[in-house]
């Protein structure tokens, strides 16, 4: 099927997906954890590891059944990755168009990504993956006079409990991505492999969560706005403001991995779930549920801010039950 | 009448010599074509007749080796006269054969191929007299190398296939006939190496070609298009070149080549997108030296479809990016241009691509001209006249240096349009824009498929391959050969022992 995706495309699509994910939630909606982000990521790890085992060991009629939650998250987070997406265009340099404006090429660019196929996602996420290095790199070396260590004291920023709920959403995230992955992979994907694109995820986001941390001081309440979060984000802090370009690209860059895969996984899993429904059926209900959530600004509203910590809680929830109820071993994949 | 209504009218030939010759003389329109020529002839007391077509048979051969070899060679142990008694005894010429189903002895003489009726037979003696004139090996004129070799392919499929076996002179190398065409056929040749191609690409391009449903088919490059996996996508998915050594080193990677009678080009898939980027003369240069030009050859391909399209964002959209210095320098120079940034540089590509046009179509008597027409406009008169700035001309030279850069003709229009793509993006939406163009462009490169392999193998899927994709390692370490070939081969243990 056209939706579905190989077992390398999906862990080139898990690891830039996700790469993405754990920076963005954790730079721009995750105030908690201040200047301990790259903590919270490291604990999101830890915190999900059980839960992704759980989901790869699943027995198929069992995994079916997953595919519904996953396939609500998956919907919201999509919806939200547009919207922000969007906004933070609004924020370069078209404050003056509405947001649902911007949302439209990125809708049309989805919707092209769908038509090509996971593998097509998958090749160009692995593609992705190498420019995205390159990218980083020139940042870096460029940065490397303006990074401030001390901006990463105290370790544990505003307290344990603020790096605990930071740390239970990236959980949240990597359990949703991961299940995805696993879900829309034509062959067996198996735990080997979802865990070293959770481990590589991981790594990287933490690095450049800290890296980032390292170039302002933390903002430590939720009343600062996103506006001005996205502003710092995308003008490196301090560094000189023509090193926008490299970070602009991989900021959108990740975030069309990012939402494309989401979207497609979203397709795919409302394909296992209305098996005698035709793919393009399919295709069109999952779009038009990320586009509608999208355009409507429903996740803004809702997903983001409300329903995302209680991911990684509804997701765990699912697989355990699932396991209990519909029986977990599957035949252990080649990794 | 066409080769269908000739099959199924009579399909095989009869012993009467009159009236197998009327039959051909009714096919080929002799009564008014006027090079197709019946010549009868007696010898040892039975008639014979040749029959050929001036200028694609060679008169001489005709004269020496089949009507005088008759006339001195038959005798009486040579009686009965027959096709087969005539090639063993009598004719003295290399390749000929006997044949009785007429469209095949129509095709033979129609690519100048000579024919000899029998009375009394029910075949006919097909004898290689081809002679027409034909172009000679000669230098490449689309792939210019510096170093390796210079020769490059002509119109004439044997000198093609002789050039082949002189770069591979291995038995493993297999060229199978096949024609393609269903009123015209127009012959090729099916190249590979035996037992290092993939059987499986193999039969899938016998397939392919089989499938071919068209009455005729004008060259390599017409065929190339009935045959490859997606027409609509912009990139080539066949890579055409008319270099012989460029096809041999393919064909030593495990890939596949079709040569097609008056093509001075052969089509080699699959391909991948890393093969459209490699100039044939890399093989030749240390490996430093091929990694650092290619390298330059891949910047300037990136410059030419994305560079136009950063400027018009960046100066419409994000100014900030800029350095002050240079963007005051921006300003400056575009103060008296009247039009906005996307149609000061739409003038300038369409402008260019006119000149490059006209530049390939003209005669080449007065080339020099359009060179100094083209410098006048695209440089001091249109900025003279407040036309376009300074800064743009910059920016469509580097871009159409990037463009000439690309070693694949096709591959350089399909930038070209990628190039017009990015451009708007970037004029709607700035960086965001030239963003979701470069991911949809990544996407669809990656979905594509070169006879049925992905197009970004070994990259995406990864696959296990050399080290010689956008860098070139040492050629030591280039052991393996690309992911098409048929895995074990004794290519690869040859490499091994090596």
């Amino acid at each position: 099927m056209r939706l579905e995706m190989s077992r390398s495309a999906a862990s080139a699509s898990l690891i830039a997906a996700l790469t993405s994910r754990l920076f963005y939630g954790l730079t721009l909606e995750t105030a908690d954890a201040a200047n301990a982000g790259w903590m919270a990521a490291l604990l999101g790890l830890a915190l999900s590891l059980p839960s992704v085992w759980l989901m790869s060991r699943l027995r198929p009629p069992a995994r079916r059944a997953l595919a519904l939650p996953l396939l609500v998250g998956l919907a919201l987070d999509a919806a939200c990755t547009v919207e922000c997406t969007a906004y933070s265009e609004s924020c370069l340099a078209f404050n003056h168009v509405a947001p649902v404006f911007l949302m439209l090429p990125l809708l049309a660019a989805i919707l092209r990504c769908a038509w090509l196929g996971g593998d097509a996602l998958g090749g160009a996420a692995r593609i992705w993956t190498r420019l995205f290095a390159a990218l980083m790199l020139i940042v870096i070396l460029y940065q490397l006079p303006y990074y401030n260590a001390g901006w990463l004291m105290p370790w544990f920023g505003a307290g344990g409990g603020g790096i605990l709920r930071a740390g239970v959403r990236a959980a949240g995230w990597n359990v949703l991505l991961a299940g995805s992955a696993a879900g829309i992979c034509r062959e067996e994907i198996g735990f080997r492999r979802l865990l070293r694109g959770l481990l590589v995820s991981t790594a990287v986001a933490a690095g450049l969560v800290a890296l980032r941390q390292m170039m302002a001081p933390a903002f430590t309440s939720e009343a600062v706005t996103r506006f001005t979060r996205i502003d710092t984000l995308l003008t490196n802090g301090r560094a000189p403001l023509y090193l926008q370009l490299p970070m602009i690209v991989a900021w959108f860059g990740g975030m069309l991995h990012l939402m494309c895969f989401e979207s497609v996984a979203a397709c795919a899993l409302t394909r296992k779930l209305l098996p005698n429904v035709k793919e393009g059926a399919c295709m069109a209900l999952g779009l038009a549920a990320v586009f509608a959530l999208a355009l409507l600004r429903v996740s803004r509203a809702v997903a983001t801010l409300k329903l995302a910590p209680y991911l990684y809680h509804a997701l765990t929830a699912a697989a355990l039950t699932l396991w209990l109820v519909k029986g977990g071993e599957a035949p252990c994949a080649a990794s | 009448m066409n080769r269908a209504q000739v099959e199924t009218a009579q399909g095989v030939l009869s012993g009467d010599l009159n009236e197998n010759i009327a039959y051909f003389r009714n096919l080929l329109h002799a009564d008014v074509n006027s090079d197709a020529h019946f010549r009868p002839f007696m010898a040892g007391g039975t008639r014979l007749c040749v029959i050929y077509i001036e200028g694609m048979a060679s008169d001489q051969k005709i004269s020496d080796f089949i009507l005088r070899a008759c006339a001195a060679d038959i005798s009486e142990k040579t009686l009965p006269i027959t096709p087969e008694s005539l090639m063993e005894r009598v004719v003295e010429i290399a390749q000929c054969d006997t044949e009785e189903r007429v469209p095949e002895i129509l095709d033979a003489v129609v690519t100048g191929m000579t024919a000899v009726l029998v009375e009394g037979a029910d075949a006919a003696l097909i004898l290689e007299t081809r002679g027409y004139p034909a172009r000679s090996v000669d230098r490449t004129t689309n792939e210019s190398v510096v170093l390796g070799a210079q020769e490059g392919f002509v119109e004439s499929l044997r000198t093609n296939m002789t050039l082949l076996r002189r770069y591979l002179p291995s038995p493993h190398l297999v060229t199978e006939a096949m024609t393609v065409g269903t009123a015209v056929p127009c012959r090729l040749s099916l190249v590979y190496l035996s037992g290092v191609a993939d059987p499986e690409i193999v039969n899938r391009l016998r397939a392919r070609i089989k499938r071919v449903d068209v009455p005729t088919v004008m060259g390599a490059g017409a065929l190339g298009q009935l045959i490859e996996d997606r027409p609509s996508a912009l990139l080539p998915q066949i890579l055409q070149t008319e270099r012989p050594d460029r096809v041999a080193a393919c064909l030593a990677d495990g890939q596949v080549a079709l040569l097609a009678d008056n093509s001075p080009c052969a089509l080699v898939m699959p391909v991948s997108v890393f093969h459209l980027m490699h100039a044939p003369d890399d093989a030749f240069a240390r490996w430093q030296y091929g990694s650092f030009l290619r390298l330059i050859r891949v910047a300037g391909m990136l410059l030419s479809v994305f560079l136009p399209g950063l400027y018009i964002a960046m100066t419409d959209y994000h100014m900030h990016l800029i350095p002050m210095s240079l963007l005051v320098s921006i300003s400056e120079a575009r103060v008296n241009v009247p039009f906005p940034i996307l149609v000061e540089i739409l003038i300038m590509e369409f402008a260019f691509y006119l000149i490059n046009e006209a530049g390939t179509r003209m005669p080449r008597q007065i080339g020099g001209a359009l060179g100094i027409v083209g410098a006048l406009i695209l440089g001091q008169a249109a900025v003279a006249a407040s036309i376009i700035s300074p800064i743009l001309i910059i920016i469509v030279a580097i871009t159409g240096l990037g463009n000439y850069a690309t070693p694949e003709y096709s591959f350089s229009i399909a930038l070209v349009i990628y190039r017009l793509f990015v451009i708007l993006a970037g004029a709607l939406l700035g960086l965001y824009g030239i963003c979701i163009a470069g991911f949809c462009i990544t996407a669809s490169v990656c979905g594509m498929r070169s006879l049925g392999v992905p197009y970004t193998e070994p990259v995406a899927p990864p696959r296990p391959h050399n080290p010689d994709l956008l860098l070139r390692l040492p050629t030591r370490m280039q052991r393996r050969p690309m992911p098409y070939a048929q895995q074990p081969n004794w290519m690869e243990a040859h490499r091994d022992e090596a």
